[in-house]
Protein backbone atom coordinates (compact mmCIF):
# COMPACT_ATOMS: atom_id res chain seq x y z
CA UNK A 1 0.00 0.00 0.00
CA UNK A 2 1.80 2.99 -0.98
CA UNK A 3 0.45 6.75 -1.72
CA UNK A 4 3.36 7.14 -4.53
CA UNK A 5 2.23 5.88 -8.39
CA UNK A 6 5.50 4.20 -10.27
CA UNK A 7 5.77 7.54 -11.87
CA UNK A 8 6.25 9.51 -8.96
CA UNK A 9 9.03 7.15 -7.79
CA UNK A 10 10.85 7.21 -11.19
CA UNK A 11 10.92 11.09 -10.77
CA UNK A 12 12.09 10.84 -6.97
CA UNK A 13 14.80 8.79 -8.26
CA UNK A 14 15.83 11.42 -10.94
CA UNK A 15 15.66 13.98 -8.60
CA UNK A 16 18.09 12.53 -6.30
CA UNK A 17 20.15 11.80 -8.98
CA UNK A 18 20.03 15.40 -9.72
CA UNK A 19 20.45 16.65 -5.92
CA UNK A 20 23.53 14.38 -5.70
CA UNK A 21 25.32 15.55 -8.48
CA UNK A 22 24.21 18.84 -8.00
CA UNK A 23 25.76 19.02 -4.40
CA UNK A 24 28.94 16.77 -5.09
CA UNK A 25 30.68 20.01 -6.03
CA UNK A 26 31.71 18.28 -9.08
CA UNK A 27 29.19 19.74 -11.37
CA UNK A 28 29.32 22.23 -14.43
CA UNK A 29 27.17 24.93 -16.35
CA UNK A 30 26.25 21.85 -18.28
CA UNK A 31 24.86 19.85 -15.78
CA UNK A 32 22.98 23.19 -13.86
CA UNK A 33 21.44 23.21 -17.88
CA UNK A 34 20.58 19.76 -17.74
CA UNK A 35 18.73 19.82 -14.32
CA UNK A 36 16.61 22.78 -15.19
CA UNK A 37 15.86 21.23 -18.51
CA UNK A 38 14.50 18.23 -16.59
CA UNK A 39 12.97 19.87 -13.61
CA UNK A 40 10.52 21.95 -16.54
CA UNK A 41 9.96 18.40 -18.55
CA UNK A 42 7.02 17.39 -16.39
CA UNK A 43 4.76 18.68 -13.34
CA UNK A 44 6.14 14.94 -11.74
CA UNK A 45 9.54 16.42 -12.08
CA UNK A 46 8.30 19.60 -10.04
CA UNK A 47 6.55 17.54 -7.75
CA UNK A 48 9.35 15.50 -6.78
CA UNK A 49 12.21 18.50 -6.64
CA UNK A 50 9.71 19.90 -4.40
CA UNK A 51 9.52 16.84 -1.91
CA UNK A 52 13.91 17.49 -1.28
CA UNK A 53 13.09 21.00 -1.08
CA UNK A 54 10.82 20.39 2.13
CA UNK A 55 13.30 17.69 3.53
CA UNK A 56 15.68 20.50 3.03
CA UNK A 57 14.00 23.12 4.57
CA UNK A 58 13.01 20.59 7.86
CA UNK A 59 16.73 19.95 8.33
CA UNK A 60 17.70 23.35 8.15
CA UNK A 61 16.04 24.20 11.23
CA UNK A 62 18.21 22.06 12.94
CA UNK A 63 21.26 23.05 14.88
CA UNK A 64 24.36 21.16 13.76
CA UNK A 65 26.65 20.72 16.68
CA UNK A 66 23.20 19.80 18.81
CA UNK A 67 21.37 17.67 16.35
CA UNK A 68 24.37 15.71 15.02
CA UNK A 69 25.37 14.86 18.48
CA UNK A 70 22.22 13.78 20.02
CA UNK A 71 21.87 11.52 16.47
CA UNK A 72 25.32 10.01 16.97
CA UNK A 73 24.61 9.34 20.54
CA UNK A 74 20.96 7.73 19.48
CA UNK A 75 22.82 5.82 17.07
CA UNK A 76 25.21 4.40 19.23
CA UNK A 77 23.16 3.73 22.05
CA UNK A 78 21.25 1.39 19.58
CA UNK A 79 24.50 -0.32 18.15
CA UNK A 80 24.63 -1.44 21.87
CA UNK A 81 21.08 -2.54 22.58
CA UNK A 82 19.95 -4.09 19.40
CA UNK A 83 19.68 -7.37 20.96
CA UNK A 84 17.76 -6.30 23.44
CA UNK A 85 15.24 -3.86 21.99
CA UNK A 86 12.30 -6.12 23.17
CA UNK A 87 13.04 -7.10 26.21
CA UNK A 88 14.08 -3.37 27.14
CA UNK A 89 10.78 -1.89 25.94
CA UNK A 90 9.38 -2.77 29.50
CA UNK A 91 11.74 -0.84 31.42
CA UNK A 92 11.97 1.99 28.60
CA UNK A 93 8.07 2.66 28.93
CA UNK A 94 8.26 2.00 32.97
CA UNK A 95 8.56 6.02 33.89
CA UNK A 96 7.53 7.62 30.58
CA UNK A 97 4.24 8.72 29.22
CA UNK A 98 4.98 8.84 26.00
CA UNK A 99 2.20 10.10 24.36
CA UNK A 100 1.32 10.14 20.65
CA UNK A 101 -0.31 13.13 19.74
CA UNK A 102 2.68 15.15 19.29
CA UNK A 103 3.93 12.49 17.59
CA UNK A 104 1.32 12.48 15.10
CA UNK A 105 1.00 16.10 15.14
CA UNK A 106 4.96 16.14 13.27
CA UNK A 107 3.36 13.46 10.92
CA UNK A 108 0.02 15.35 10.24
CA UNK A 109 0.66 15.21 6.70
CA UNK A 110 1.83 18.59 6.34
CA UNK A 111 4.14 17.04 3.34
CA UNK A 112 1.92 16.33 1.34
CA UNK A 113 0.10 19.57 1.43
CA UNK A 114 -1.64 20.62 -1.82
CA UNK A 115 0.46 24.11 -1.30
CA UNK A 116 3.26 24.49 0.46
CA UNK A 117 5.86 27.31 0.80
CA UNK A 118 9.19 26.87 2.59
CA UNK A 119 10.51 29.31 4.63
CA UNK A 120 11.38 32.58 3.04
CA UNK A 121 9.29 31.56 -0.13
CA UNK A 122 5.57 33.01 -0.94
CA UNK A 123 3.34 31.67 -3.50
CA UNK A 124 0.38 32.97 -5.62
CA UNK A 125 -2.32 30.44 -6.13
CA UNK A 126 -5.19 30.97 -8.82
CA UNK A 127 -7.77 29.23 -7.45
CA UNK A 128 -10.78 28.01 -10.07
CA UNK A 129 -13.73 30.40 -9.83
CA UNK A 130 -10.88 33.49 -10.27
CA UNK A 131 -10.09 34.06 -7.00
CA UNK A 132 -6.52 34.67 -5.14
CA UNK A 133 -4.64 32.87 -2.51
CA UNK A 134 -1.16 34.10 -1.72
CA UNK A 135 0.79 32.03 1.10
CA UNK A 136 3.18 33.39 2.94
CA UNK A 137 6.28 32.05 4.38
CA UNK A 138 6.65 28.28 5.35
CA UNK A 139 2.43 27.57 4.99
CA UNK A 140 0.42 24.43 4.17
CA UNK A 141 -2.88 24.75 2.67
CA UNK A 142 -5.63 22.03 0.85
CA UNK A 143 -8.28 23.47 -1.36
CA UNK A 144 -11.39 21.39 -1.59
CA UNK A 145 -14.14 22.82 -3.76
CA UNK A 146 -17.01 20.66 -4.07
CA UNK A 147 -21.13 21.18 -4.84
CA UNK A 148 -21.88 22.54 -1.43
CA UNK A 149 -18.49 24.80 -0.36
CA UNK A 150 -15.54 26.57 -1.59
CA UNK A 151 -12.98 25.10 1.34
CA UNK A 152 -9.25 26.48 2.21
CA UNK A 153 -8.08 23.85 4.48
CA UNK A 154 -4.63 25.98 6.02
CA UNK A 155 -2.73 23.72 7.93
CA UNK A 156 -0.19 25.75 9.17
CA UNK A 157 1.29 29.06 8.77
CA UNK A 158 -0.67 32.15 6.51
CA UNK A 159 -2.63 32.69 3.82
CA UNK A 160 -3.91 36.47 1.79
CA UNK A 161 -7.21 35.22 0.29
CA UNK A 162 -8.98 37.35 -2.43
CA UNK A 163 -12.36 35.76 -3.27
CA UNK A 164 -14.13 35.58 -6.51
CA UNK A 165 -18.13 35.69 -6.21
CA UNK A 166 -19.53 32.30 -7.06
CA UNK A 167 -22.08 31.65 -10.12
CA UNK A 168 -23.61 28.57 -7.97
CA UNK A 169 -23.39 30.38 -5.19
CA UNK A 170 -21.36 28.37 -2.85
CA UNK A 171 -19.66 29.94 0.38
CA UNK A 172 -16.22 30.52 1.39
CA UNK A 173 -14.37 28.99 3.84
CA UNK A 174 -10.75 29.07 5.26
CA UNK A 175 -10.35 26.18 7.96
CA UNK A 176 -7.69 26.14 10.62
CA UNK A 177 -7.44 23.80 13.56
CA UNK A 178 -9.77 26.47 15.70
CA UNK A 179 -12.61 26.41 13.82
CA UNK A 180 -13.70 28.47 10.05
CA UNK A 181 -13.81 31.92 8.64
CA UNK A 182 -16.32 32.97 5.75
CA UNK A 183 -15.50 35.21 3.08
CA UNK A 184 -18.25 37.54 2.67
CA UNK A 185 -16.67 39.38 -0.45
CA UNK A 186 -13.74 40.28 0.69
CA UNK A 187 -9.99 40.27 1.01
CA UNK A 188 -8.56 39.00 4.63
CA UNK A 189 -5.61 36.85 5.74
CA UNK A 190 -5.74 33.64 8.09
CA UNK A 191 -2.77 32.73 9.98
CA UNK A 192 -2.27 29.90 12.36
CA UNK A 193 -0.76 30.59 15.75
CA UNK A 194 0.16 28.61 18.92
CA UNK A 195 -3.33 27.80 20.24
CA UNK A 196 -5.40 30.14 18.05
CA UNK A 197 -5.57 31.44 14.50
CA UNK A 198 -5.40 35.37 13.78
CA UNK A 199 -7.67 36.77 10.94
CA UNK A 200 -7.36 40.45 9.28
CA UNK A 201 -10.25 41.87 7.44
CA UNK A 202 -8.74 44.65 4.30
CA UNK A 203 -11.77 44.78 2.34
CA UNK A 204 -15.17 44.01 3.06
CA UNK A 205 -16.72 41.54 6.04
CA UNK A 206 -15.59 38.39 7.33
CA UNK A 207 -17.66 35.92 9.71
CA UNK A 208 -15.29 33.87 12.11
CA UNK A 209 -17.06 30.67 13.26
CA UNK A 210 -14.84 28.80 15.81
CA UNK A 211 -15.15 25.16 16.37
CA UNK A 212 -17.25 25.74 19.43
CA UNK A 213 -17.89 29.21 20.52
CA UNK A 214 -19.91 32.30 19.33
CA UNK A 215 -19.52 33.30 15.61
CA UNK A 216 -17.93 36.90 15.60
CA UNK A 217 -18.34 39.46 12.57
CA UNK A 218 -15.15 41.32 11.57
CA UNK A 219 -15.28 44.23 9.69
CA UNK A 220 -12.72 45.87 7.20
CA UNK A 221 -9.74 47.03 9.17
CA UNK A 222 -10.24 44.93 11.94
CA UNK A 223 -8.40 41.88 13.45
CA UNK A 224 -9.25 39.43 15.75
CA UNK A 225 -7.21 36.18 17.17
CA UNK A 226 -9.62 32.99 17.89
CA UNK A 227 -9.19 29.67 19.39
CA UNK A 228 -11.49 26.61 18.86
CA UNK A 229 -13.31 28.02 21.98
CA UNK A 230 -13.82 31.44 21.90
CA UNK A 231 -12.75 34.92 19.43
CA UNK A 232 -11.22 37.35 21.10
CA UNK A 233 -12.78 41.28 20.60
CA UNK A 234 -12.20 42.62 17.42
CA UNK A 235 -9.08 45.36 17.08
CA UNK A 236 -8.47 48.05 15.31
CA UNK A 237 -5.58 46.50 12.12
CA UNK A 238 -2.15 48.76 12.60
CA UNK A 239 -1.08 49.93 9.32
CA UNK A 240 0.40 48.47 6.45
CA UNK A 241 0.07 44.61 8.12
CA UNK A 242 -0.08 43.38 4.34
CA UNK A 243 2.51 44.58 3.68
CA UNK A 244 4.52 40.73 3.64
CA UNK A 245 1.79 40.59 0.10
CA UNK A 246 5.25 42.33 -1.27
CA UNK A 247 7.93 41.24 0.57
CA UNK A 248 8.11 43.84 3.34
CA UNK A 249 7.88 44.01 7.00
CA UNK A 250 6.85 46.88 8.58
CA UNK A 251 7.41 48.21 12.44
CA UNK A 252 6.23 51.05 13.99
CA UNK A 253 7.73 51.66 17.39
CA UNK A 254 7.69 47.90 17.62
CA UNK A 255 9.45 45.98 20.63
CA UNK A 256 12.84 44.46 19.13
CA UNK A 257 11.05 41.54 21.40
CA UNK A 258 8.23 41.17 19.20
CA UNK A 259 9.72 42.06 16.00
CA UNK A 260 12.71 39.48 15.52
CA UNK A 261 10.04 36.62 16.04
CA UNK A 262 8.19 38.24 13.32
CA UNK A 263 10.83 38.56 11.09
CA UNK A 264 12.70 35.33 12.12
CA UNK A 265 9.08 33.58 10.33
CA UNK A 266 11.31 34.25 6.61
CA UNK A 267 14.34 33.28 8.32
CA UNK A 268 15.95 29.18 7.85
CA UNK A 269 17.36 28.17 11.18
CA UNK A 270 16.78 29.98 14.79
CA UNK A 271 17.17 33.89 14.81
CA UNK A 272 16.28 34.60 18.14
CA UNK A 273 16.16 37.66 20.52
CA UNK A 274 18.56 38.04 23.65
CA UNK A 275 15.63 39.42 26.55
CA UNK A 276 18.38 41.87 27.50
CA UNK A 277 17.32 43.88 24.30
CA UNK A 278 13.45 42.88 23.89
CA UNK A 279 12.44 46.44 25.12
CA UNK A 280 14.05 48.41 22.32
CA UNK A 281 11.73 49.84 20.22
CA UNK A 282 12.38 49.39 16.18
CA UNK A 283 10.71 51.73 13.80
CA UNK A 284 11.38 50.92 9.41
CA UNK A 285 10.38 48.62 6.36
CA UNK A 286 12.41 45.70 6.25
CA UNK A 287 13.34 42.95 3.52
CA UNK A 288 11.41 40.05 3.72
CA UNK A 289 13.62 38.29 1.51
CA UNK A 290 16.76 38.95 2.71
CA UNK A 291 16.80 39.08 6.27
CA UNK A 292 20.34 39.82 6.40
CA UNK A 293 20.01 43.08 5.30
CA UNK A 294 17.03 43.49 7.93
CA UNK A 295 19.50 42.58 10.52
CA UNK A 296 22.29 44.84 9.19
CA UNK A 297 19.79 47.61 9.11
CA UNK A 298 18.63 46.99 12.39
CA UNK A 299 22.43 47.09 13.94
CA UNK A 300 22.82 50.42 11.89
CA UNK A 301 20.01 51.66 14.43
CA UNK A 302 19.64 50.29 17.73
CA UNK A 303 22.62 49.32 20.05
CA UNK A 304 22.60 45.37 19.15
CA UNK A 305 25.06 43.42 17.64
CA UNK A 306 24.30 39.89 15.93
CA UNK A 307 25.62 36.58 17.07
CA UNK A 308 26.17 34.13 14.76
CA UNK A 309 26.86 30.56 16.32
CA UNK A 310 26.12 28.94 13.12
CA UNK A 311 25.06 29.03 9.65
CA UNK A 312 21.69 28.78 11.32
CA UNK A 313 21.61 29.75 14.72
CA UNK A 314 21.47 33.59 14.82
CA UNK A 315 20.74 35.83 18.03
CA UNK A 316 20.28 39.64 18.71
CA UNK A 317 22.12 40.38 21.76
CA UNK A 318 23.40 43.41 23.22
CA UNK A 319 26.26 45.16 21.68
CA UNK A 320 29.36 44.55 23.63
CA UNK A 321 30.78 47.94 24.40
CA UNK A 322 33.88 46.75 26.05
CA UNK B 1 -5.97 16.49 14.19
CA UNK B 2 -8.77 15.30 11.97
CA UNK B 3 -11.48 13.52 13.01
CA UNK B 4 -12.05 10.38 12.10
CA UNK B 5 -14.87 9.78 9.98
CA UNK B 6 -18.08 7.93 10.84
CA UNK B 7 -17.28 4.41 8.37
CA UNK B 8 -13.66 4.85 10.44
CA UNK B 9 -15.08 4.60 13.27
CA UNK B 10 -17.78 1.59 12.55
CA UNK B 11 -14.65 0.10 11.12
CA UNK B 12 -12.52 0.37 14.22
CA UNK B 13 -15.16 -0.95 16.47
CA UNK B 14 -15.61 -4.47 14.88
CA UNK B 15 -11.69 -4.66 14.65
CA UNK B 16 -11.38 -3.60 18.28
CA UNK B 17 -14.65 -5.83 19.09
CA UNK B 18 -13.25 -9.20 18.04
CA UNK B 19 -9.56 -8.62 18.38
CA UNK B 20 -8.74 -6.40 21.20
CA UNK B 21 -7.92 -9.27 23.37
CA UNK B 22 -6.17 -11.53 20.71
CA UNK B 23 -4.53 -8.42 20.38
CA UNK B 24 -3.89 -7.66 24.56
CA UNK B 25 -2.74 -11.45 24.70
CA UNK B 26 -0.43 -11.08 21.71
CA UNK B 27 1.40 -8.37 23.33
CA UNK B 28 1.46 -9.17 27.16
CA UNK B 29 4.67 -12.27 26.63
CA UNK B 30 5.87 -9.37 24.35
CA UNK B 31 5.89 -6.66 27.07
CA UNK B 32 6.21 -8.59 30.42
CA UNK B 33 3.42 -6.25 31.93
CA UNK B 34 0.08 -6.41 31.57
CA UNK B 35 -1.10 -2.82 32.18
CA UNK B 36 1.58 -1.78 29.75
CA UNK B 37 0.31 -4.29 27.32
CA UNK B 38 -3.57 -2.87 27.71
CA UNK B 39 -1.80 0.36 27.22
CA UNK B 40 -0.23 -0.71 23.62
CA UNK B 41 -4.10 -1.73 22.84
CA UNK B 42 -5.36 1.22 22.85
CA UNK B 43 -2.56 3.10 21.56
CA UNK B 44 -2.80 0.37 18.50
CA UNK B 45 -6.16 1.60 17.57
CA UNK B 46 -5.96 5.34 18.07
CA UNK B 47 -2.98 4.62 15.53
CA UNK B 48 -5.59 3.32 13.29
CA UNK B 49 -8.43 5.85 13.93
CA UNK B 50 -5.75 8.68 13.43
CA UNK B 51 -4.10 7.75 10.45
CA UNK B 52 -4.34 9.56 7.15
CA UNK B 53 -6.19 8.00 4.43
CA UNK B 54 -7.90 5.68 7.66
CA UNK B 55 -10.57 4.28 5.91
CA UNK B 56 -8.95 2.99 2.52
CA UNK B 57 -6.06 1.39 4.67
CA UNK B 58 -8.93 -0.63 6.72
CA UNK B 59 -10.54 -1.88 3.87
CA UNK B 60 -7.45 -3.09 2.16
CA UNK B 61 -6.89 -5.34 5.55
CA UNK B 62 -7.16 -9.00 4.55
CA UNK B 63 -5.88 -10.20 8.09
CA UNK B 64 -6.77 -8.37 10.63
CA UNK B 65 -4.40 -10.16 13.56
CA UNK B 66 -1.59 -9.25 10.80
CA UNK B 67 -2.35 -6.09 10.74
CA UNK B 68 -2.38 -5.13 14.37
CA UNK B 69 0.68 -6.98 14.78
CA UNK B 70 2.01 -5.11 12.37
CA UNK B 71 1.53 -1.77 13.95
CA UNK B 72 1.95 -3.03 17.29
CA UNK B 73 5.36 -4.11 16.52
CA UNK B 74 5.92 -0.61 15.18
CA UNK B 75 4.84 0.92 18.12
CA UNK B 76 7.14 -1.06 20.75
CA UNK B 77 10.08 0.10 18.08
CA UNK B 78 8.84 3.73 18.10
CA UNK B 79 8.81 3.83 22.03
CA UNK B 80 12.30 2.30 22.23
CA UNK B 81 13.92 4.52 19.78
CA UNK B 82 11.81 7.69 21.68
CA UNK B 83 12.93 6.56 25.03
CA UNK B 84 17.05 6.14 23.05
CA UNK B 85 17.08 9.76 21.66
CA UNK B 86 15.56 11.34 25.07
CA UNK B 87 18.50 9.88 26.51
CA UNK B 88 20.99 10.97 24.10
CA UNK B 89 19.38 14.78 23.97
CA UNK B 90 19.76 15.00 27.27
CA UNK B 91 23.27 13.99 27.16
CA UNK B 92 24.28 16.20 24.56
CA UNK B 93 22.19 19.12 26.49
CA UNK B 94 24.57 18.33 29.02
CA UNK B 95 27.86 18.81 26.90
CA UNK B 96 26.91 21.62 25.51
CA UNK B 97 25.20 24.42 27.89
CA UNK B 98 24.93 27.01 25.41
CA UNK B 99 22.03 24.88 23.90
CA UNK B 100 20.29 25.57 26.92
CA UNK B 101 20.14 28.70 26.06
CA UNK B 102 16.55 28.61 24.44
CA UNK B 103 13.30 28.44 25.42
CA UNK B 104 11.25 25.26 26.97
CA UNK B 105 9.16 25.49 23.42
CA UNK B 106 11.85 26.14 21.43
CA UNK B 107 13.60 22.85 22.90
CA UNK B 108 10.47 20.41 22.50
CA UNK B 109 10.16 21.53 19.20
CA UNK B 110 13.73 20.91 18.52
CA UNK B 111 13.25 17.61 20.07
CA UNK B 112 10.41 16.64 18.22
CA UNK B 113 12.32 17.19 15.09
CA UNK B 114 15.58 15.05 16.12
CA UNK B 115 13.01 12.29 16.94
CA UNK B 116 11.47 12.47 13.50
CA UNK B 117 14.88 12.59 11.61
CA UNK B 118 15.97 9.64 13.96
CA UNK B 119 12.92 7.47 12.97
CA UNK B 120 13.72 8.46 9.26
CA UNK B 121 16.92 7.48 9.54
CA UNK B 122 16.57 4.11 11.30
CA UNK B 123 17.20 1.12 8.56
CA UNK B 124 20.26 3.40 7.02
CA UNK B 125 23.59 1.80 7.79
CA UNK B 126 25.79 3.75 10.14
CA UNK B 127 28.33 5.36 7.51
CA UNK B 128 25.10 6.24 5.24
CA UNK B 129 23.88 7.92 7.89
CA UNK B 130 26.81 9.89 8.93
CA UNK B 131 27.46 10.52 5.52
CA UNK B 132 24.24 12.30 4.81
CA UNK B 133 23.91 14.22 8.50
CA UNK B 134 27.52 15.80 7.80
CA UNK B 135 26.45 17.18 4.73
CA UNK B 136 22.74 17.88 5.58
CA UNK B 137 23.21 19.53 9.21
CA UNK B 138 26.83 20.80 9.27
CA UNK B 139 26.56 21.37 5.44
CA UNK B 140 30.24 19.76 4.92
CA UNK B 141 31.24 19.32 1.07
CA UNK B 142 31.54 15.74 -0.37
CA UNK B 143 34.66 15.68 -0.72
CA UNK B 144 35.39 16.14 2.93
CA UNK B 145 32.81 13.61 3.79
CA UNK B 146 34.87 11.19 1.96
CA UNK B 147 38.20 12.15 3.69
CA UNK B 148 36.76 11.95 7.53
CA UNK B 149 34.53 8.55 6.82
CA UNK B 150 38.12 7.80 4.62
CA UNK B 151 35.44 6.29 1.57
CA UNK B 152 35.80 7.48 -1.47
CA UNK B 153 34.31 10.09 -3.38
CA UNK B 154 31.65 8.05 -5.77
CA UNK B 155 30.57 6.12 -2.40
CA UNK B 156 29.76 9.67 -0.70
CA UNK B 157 28.21 10.08 -3.49
CA UNK B 158 25.73 7.08 -3.69
CA UNK B 159 25.76 6.87 0.06
CA UNK B 160 23.63 10.17 -0.58
CA UNK B 161 22.05 9.31 -3.08
CA UNK B 162 20.37 6.11 -0.70
CA UNK B 163 20.04 8.15 2.08
CA UNK B 164 17.83 10.89 0.18
CA UNK B 165 15.65 8.41 -1.53
CA UNK B 166 15.18 6.40 1.70
CA UNK B 167 13.86 9.76 3.41
CA UNK B 168 11.88 11.11 0.44
CA UNK B 169 9.68 7.60 0.45
CA UNK B 170 9.37 7.44 4.48
CA UNK B 171 8.37 11.14 4.49
CA UNK B 172 5.63 10.48 1.81
CA UNK B 173 5.01 6.99 2.93
CA UNK B 174 4.69 8.44 7.10
CA UNK B 175 1.55 7.93 8.32
CA UNK B 176 0.70 4.68 6.56
CA UNK B 177 0.13 2.36 9.47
Amino acid sequence: MTLVDPRQREALEQAVQWYTLLQSGSAGPQDHLGWQHWLQQTAANQWAWQQIEHLQQRLQGIPASVGCRTLDLASQAQLNTRRTVIKGVALLLGGSALGWASYDQVHNGIWLADYRTRVGQRLPVTLADGGQLLLNTDSAADVRYDAQQRLVRLRQGEVMATTASDPAGRPFFVQTLHGRVQALGTRFAVRVMQGQTQVEVFEHQVRILPSHGQPLLLQPGQFSRFSAAQVAAAKPLAAEQDAWTQGLLVANEQRLGDFIPELARYRSGWLRCDPAVAALRVSGTFPVDDTDKALRAITSVLPVSIERRTRYWVTVSELNTA
Amino acid sequence: MKKPHREVHAQVDDLYRDHHRWLRSWLQPRLACRHLATDMVQDVFVRILTADNAAERLRAVREPKGYLATIARRLMIDHVRRARLERAWLQTLAEQPQALDISEEERAVLLETLCELDTMLAGLGPDVRRAFLLSQLEGMPYKDIAEQLGISLSSVNRYMAKALHHCLLFNLEAGLA
